[in-house]
């Protein structure tokens, strides 16, 4: 949305945050490989899928994440795959293809029992993510894309995120990392892809 | 009445003429608007400085590589289960024949979607940990590819063996030929043309599969990026510019390929 905005595809004023994320380790039911921390990524023998850092932003965020933990060259031997998108991210755990990924905590909400979170440590979280929406630059009828918000941030609204296990309250993810910045840009370092 | 007859009937053949050439035009102006279309969105020096970049030069040697391995394979397994179609009864051959022809009409990303279910099996985790790993791995990419192809193959191969006339082969049996020479001496010389096309046809089919490669072997940017997996990841991060030159990099190996089938078959029919 930063980028969006900046680029003038928004209408800045119209700008919401709907709902957080907080960046987290989704393993296979019961964490056969006893992966406890971000470090046990980098274990021996150990699969890992990511978002395509690229293209999909839990992707970008799991290098940023293993970036500034110091972890990226030891856990980068391990990444298997990238997966498209956010859900073929989550996919990849439930279709037990590999034994952890870098995603985001609702994942194991999406689809409960076929995945376990596993929290960062506060301090390891650099960043929290949101969903945001806004006004389309582009948009023919600003009054519906309008209501169409109004109604996400509505009490309605955010009564079903909150049932789909998303936090709408900054105050909610806080717990997960106190001290982390919420949103904001990540440029992917040039090498992230090799060692 | 009978000159009503071929007055018509001359006036029948224009319009009979005019009809299919119709169609042979839009279909031939449909995919050249295409390609001009590409073409004038391309930039020239951009797009030969991305021909030349690591990424685009990994992506075509590993599309060559694994597409040339599924072909082969395809064709060494293709060859005698085609004779054996054509050539053999047996009962269920019905049945034997349908089920190789399915791969030709299910969508490669179901077949993709079902080779990832099969190594979730014990006998497939049992090959992935033991033997040879497929998913998000090359060999993935080989094996989606050839999962896709040798139906084509077998279809194009049992074609070719089903016009051979059997009198040939039953006069080398007569001369003393056996059953393997008869295979190796007329048969396959015979089935010269039909062969070439198979085999040139599966690998450009195997260098332009997707969907089942990209399901089993994954998109996962220079290692298991194939040619179309490029296109696809470039796609993602809206790199349209590398995208296109993906896609005329293609269009040059697939016209390529079916230029040199045409003359290598073409001078057969002439000799």
């Amino acid at each position: 949305m930063v980028k969006a905005e900046k680029e003038g595809l928004v209408d800045a004023k119209t700008i919401r945050i709907v709902a957080y994320l907080v960046p987290a380790i989704g393993v296979q039911p019961g964490n056969p490989k006893r992966i406890r921390s971000l470090a046990d990524l980098g274990n021996p023998g150990v699969k890992i899928g990511i978002g395509n850092p690229e293209a999909v932003c839990v992707g970008l965020y799991a290098i940023e994440l293993l970036e500034r933990n110091g972890l990226l060259n030891v856990v980068r031997k391990n990444i298997v795959t990238h997966a498209p998108s956010c859900a073929a991210t989550e996919g990849l755990i439930a279709l037990k293809k590999v034994d952890a990924v870098i995603g985001w905590e609702v994942f194991s909400k999406w689809n409960p029992g076929k995945i376990e979170t596993v929290f960062l440590k506060p301090n390891e979280v650099p960043r929290i993510a949101y969903i945001p929406a806004a006004v389309s630059s582009y948009t023919t009828d600003r009054a519906s894309a309008r209501k169409f918000i109004d109604f996400l941030m509505s009490a309605e609204g955010r009564k079903i995120f909150t049932k789909w296990g998303y936090a709408v309250t900054d105050g909610e993810i806080r717990k997960y990392a106190p001290k982390a910045v919420v949103g904001g840009e990540y440029a992917l370092p040039r090498n992230w892809n090799t060692p | 009445m009978s000159s009503r007859g071929s007055s018509t009937g001359i006036a029948g053949e224009r319009a009979f003429k005019l009809a299919t050439l119709s169609a042979l035009a839009i279909l031939t102006l449909f995919f050249v608007g295409i390609f001009v279309s590409l073409a004038a969105y391309t930039d020239w020096t951009t797009f030969f400085s991305i021909l030349a970049s690591k990424e685009i030069l990994g992506a075509i040697r590993l599309t060559l590589g694994t597409a040339t391995m599924a072909a082969a394979i395809s064709m060494i397994l293709a060859i005698p289960a085609a004779y054996a179609l054509s050539q053999t009864k047996f009962p269920g051959k019905d049945v034997v024949d349908t089920i190789l022809d399915l791969p030709i009409v299910v969508s490669p990303i179901a077949l993709g979607a079902a080779l990832l279910v099969f190594f979730n099996t014990p006998v497939g985790l049992g090959i992935e940990n033991n033997l040879i790993k497929f998913v998000f791995e090359v060999p993935g990419i080989i094996l989606a590819q050839f999962t896709v192809i040798n139906a084509l193959a077998v279809r194009l191969l049992k074609a070719t063996f089903d016009g051979i006339n059997p009198r040939y082969e039953r006069v080398g049996r007569t001369l003393g030929y056996t059953k393997l020479a008869v295979f190796f001496r007329i048969t396959l010389p015979l089935s010269r043309n039909g062969l070439l096309a198979s085999a040139v046809l599966t690998w450009a089919r195997a260098i332009g599969e997707f969907g089942a490669t990209m399901t089993l072997a994954g998109a996962m940017k220079t290692k298991t990026e194939t040619l179309p997996v490029a296109i696809f990841l470039n796609l993602a991060t809206a790199d349209v510019e590398k995208a296109v030159a993906v896609v005329f990099v293609l269009i040059v190996i697939a016209a390529g390929a079916l230029m040199v089938l045409r003359k290598m078959t073409v001078k057969r029919e002439v000799v």
